[in-house]
């Protein structure tokens, strides 16, 4: 049996948290994330594909078959699986009565699968979950990740967990744009007039070694504080720097001078992680309080 | 009429395949180091036959393409040093990712680019390793 065998059952020990696009689970420790899109996951291990994930959230009446077509389309333009519906696995864990479940299989030519369209009534979002067969096993594990399926109430596991990144924000924030680099990670949420924005650069010593070894030559190269900000010398912080800034736009000043609310400020945080050789940065824009800036950058680490 | 003919597509290589391919490093390549420790590689620019025989014709004298040169970065010269013949570029991410302790699909993003780009400058080839079923893909 090979040491770290995906297709056995996975305790809490040998399993880390997966989370995006409001979705969280808990999965294999070798599983990695593959592909990522707005409301797309595609998990792998050992460079194939292992379970996919598809979510929206469905404005109107629920239809399953018309949901479950959509959902089960593939991204690209090979002709979609014909999916068969099958009858409740009974190793698979019974889902709570505010959700609606029906599983599916299909079969390909080199490849199988099967997963289910999970519809929660509680926040109206249609889950299609899907794991992929190369017909060397695999099932033992599915009970255990499908156990571990939340899509809401996430908290106080991480909201955001995909490749080696994970954090903790408040749920009122949404995904408004990513970009995973080879080397750069960016990932931006956003809600109402407050943004986080949330970096991560790799490896730390080679970024280091190009920036005279200095956290704020990292900032000002890749532009993360307004130059006017910049000038000021950082906080320093644990193994890192902080600058805290009040927003100098008119509009800003306007709504400051005609609102009864606090002012609401900006920050960024800037640290090195030697253990891991990652650089990580926090940048939290018109956020209520510096304390929920605190909470959100210690919650952001390393898987 | 041989120019109007459709061309057969090239079989692609499913993700697996082409990771289990065997970079090689041509052998008109010369590399040197840098003070830096960096790698710097001399390589032969590759002209379309057409243009070679076209150079020749006009200076008469036997072609010589002309020579450029390369200076690899620090993660550039390690992926360099990992090419000996024999590693799958698959061990080479892996490799690469333990060194560095970028997460492996960022290395293998990393170091696929920066193959292909020598690839496409002639400096590198690439020799089919084992072969598997399927093409790796939903």
């Amino acid at each position: 049996m090979p040491e770290s065998d995906p297709t056995m059952p996975h305790s809490v020990r040998d399993a880390k948290p997966f989370a995006w696009a409001g979705l969280a689970l808990s999965i294999p420790k070798e599983w990695e994330t593959s592909q990522l899109d707005h409301g797309y996951a595609l998990l792998e291990y050992q460079y194939r594909p292992v379970l996919e994930l598809k979510t929206a959230t469905i404005r109107g009446r629920f239809a399953f078959q018309r949901h479950l077509k959509q959902l089960a389309r593939p991204n690209h333009k090979r002709p979609a699986p014909l999916l068969e519906l099958t009858a409740w696995p009974p190793a698979w864990p019974v889902f709570p009565a505010t959700a609606e479940v029906q599983t599916f299989s299909w079969q390909g030519a080199h490849i199988g699968g099967q997963g289910l369209l999970v519809y929660c009534h509680h926040c109206h979002r249609a889950t299609l979950i899907q794991f992929f067969e190369h017909g060397d096993g695999g099932r033992d594990v599915i009970p255990r990740v499908l156990a571990s399926f939340k899509d809401h109430d996430i908290q106080p596991a991480p909201t955001l967990a995909v490749y080696d990144i994970q954090a903790t924000l408040p749920e009122r924030f949404t995904l408004a744009r990513f970009q995973f680099d080879a080397g750069c990670f960016e990932v931006v949420f956003g809600h109402s007039r407050e943004t986080v924005t949330l970096w991560r650069w790799s490896p730390a010593d080679v970024i280091l070694e190009r920036c005279a070894k200095k956290l704020t030559r990292v900032v000002q190269n890749n532009s993360l504080l307004p130059s006017a900000v910049l000038v000021e010398d950082g906080r320093p912080r644990d193994r890192g720097m902080e600058w805290q800034w009040q927003p100098m736009d008119y509009r800003s000043r306007l709504r400051h001078f005609l609102s009864k609310h606090t002012h609401p400020g900006h920050a960024l945080r800037i640290w090195h992680r030697p253990d891991t050789n990652r650089i990580l940065a926090v940048r939290a824009e018109g956020i209520e309080t510096f304390q929920a800036f605190d909470r959100i950058c210690a919650s952001y680490g390393n898987l | 009429m041989g120019i109007f003919r459709k061309k057969t597509p090239a079989p692609q290589l499913s993700r697996e395949d082409a990771l289990n391919c065997i970079p090689v490093k041509s052998e008109a390549i010369q590399a040197s180091h840098t003070p830096e420790g960096m790698v710097r590689l001399h390589y032969p620019l590759v002209l379309k036959p057409w243009i070679a025989e076209l150079a020749q014709r006009f200076s008469g004298a036997p072609y010589r393409p002309p020579s450029r040169q390369l200076e690899l970065d620090e993660l550039g010269s390690l992926t360099w040093n990992l090419i000996n013949g024999k590693q799958t570029v698959k061990d080479i991410v892996r490799q690469f990712s333990r060194q560095t302790q970028v997460h492996p699909k960022e290395a293998e993003a990393a170091v696929t680019r920066f193959l292909r780009e020598l690839g496409r400058r002639g400096i590198v080839g690439m020799t089919p390793g084992k072969q598997t079923m399927g093409d790796g893909n939903a």
